[in-house]
């Protein structure tokens, strides 16, 4: 049953929380030499920031592209502590719902994933990450993109906070919930004080 | 730090060659084991569809037995037949890091409507993992 020198494919899911960070380093403590973190970086904007998109403000852009890379550096330094593996960023979005169906809802959609797609160039153009980068750009609900990106690359399990995603439903995220709820491979939760 | 895991065991008691390998390294990676066998009374029943102490026992012996075997020597204990006091019993004398759960998919969604994930969480603030056993 010895498994604790394997390398293993961990999904852990971000946003700007700082429980999101705990879940993070658990994720890279567990990922082992020559490993796959997946950061699933989940943005669920809301109305004032997608008017803010769609008027193509340059601050909400850069403060976007500050938080992923902030969010990503501890996944780096992981990797390289562990001896190399792959970091697997994935941007996820999904448009704020009471834009549906109002005209500017595509052009908020469009700002939004070329916003994504600026981000991970950004982040493939960096050379000085020291571990290997792939990234992937998707959109819906941030608990299907993470369990998306688990099942697309057979991760071994997920890590989540336990507050995190910015929602709060209780102790447990609305977010971490339907993680919980949704995915077919073992869920960490991580409560903001438990590491 | 000493690394103390409770496992929470239903139907997982009948082979941990097949557990996902993130939980057998979760496992491995353990100093201390305690596995508690709660019992979840009606339809939610959680064992399985009976609440027979005997059986629940058997279940809790076959898992103690095959994580001696791999070298993860652990105790056990049947627990109490609401589950949250189960833990709380567990808890407060193993003192765990983290908590390990298997539940069978039909009582996944049981277990988080009843709010008991996230009572755990709240009441423990303990690192808490939740798989699915496929039966």
């Amino acid at each position: 049953m010895s498994s604790e020198s394997q390398p293993r494919r961990i999904v852990v899911g971000v946003d700007r929380s700082s429980v999101a960070r705990v879940a993070r380093e658990h994720a890279a403590r567990r990922v082992g030499a020559g490993g796959r973190v997946i950061v699933a970086h989940v943005v669920t904007p809301t109305s004032d920031a997608m008017s803010r998109a769609v008027s193509g403000l340059e601050e909400e852009r850069d403060a976007a592209a500050r938080e992923l890379v902030d969010r990503l550096a501890g996944a780096y330094a992981a990797q390289r502590a562990y001896g190399g593996g792959r970091v697997i960023a994935v941007h996820a979005f999904q448009p704020a719902p009471d834009w549906l169906g109002t005209p500017y809802y595509q052009r908020a959609l469009d700002a939004y994933q070329s916003h994504g797609r600026e981000l991970l160039r950004s982040l493939e153009e960096r050379n000085d990450l020291g571990v290997e980068l792939a990234t992937s750009l998707l959109e819906g609900p941030p608990a299907r993109a993470i369990v998306a990106a688990a099942d697309a690359r057979d991760a071994d399990e997920i890590v989540i906070g336990s507050r995190g995603f910015g929602r709060v439903r209780g102790v447990l995220g609305s977010v971490s919930h339907a993680v919980l709820h949704e995915a077919e491979r073992p869920v960490v939760v991580i409560p903001a004080d438990a590491v | 730090m000493t690394e103390r895991l409770l496992i929470a065991v239903g139907e997982a008691a009948g082979g941990t060659d097949e557990l996902p390998a993130g939980v057998r390294a979760l496992i491995d990676s353990a100093d201390e084991i305690l596995v508690i066998a709660p019992r979840l009374p009606g339809r939610l029943d959680w064992i399985s569809s009976d609440t027979d102490r005997a059986t629940a026992d058997e279940r809790l012996a076959a898992l103690l037995g095959q994580l001696d075997e791999a070298g993860r020597p652990a105790s056990g204990r049947i627990g109490a037949d609401d589950p949250m006091l189960a833990f709380e019993d567990a808890v407060r004398e193993f003192r765990p890091n983290h908590l390990l759960i298997a539940l069978r998919a039909a009582d996944r969604a049981g277990w988080q409507e009843r709010g008991l994930l996230e009572g755990l969480l709240e009441r423990f603030g303990l690192a808490l993992t939740v798989f699915e056993i496929r039966v």
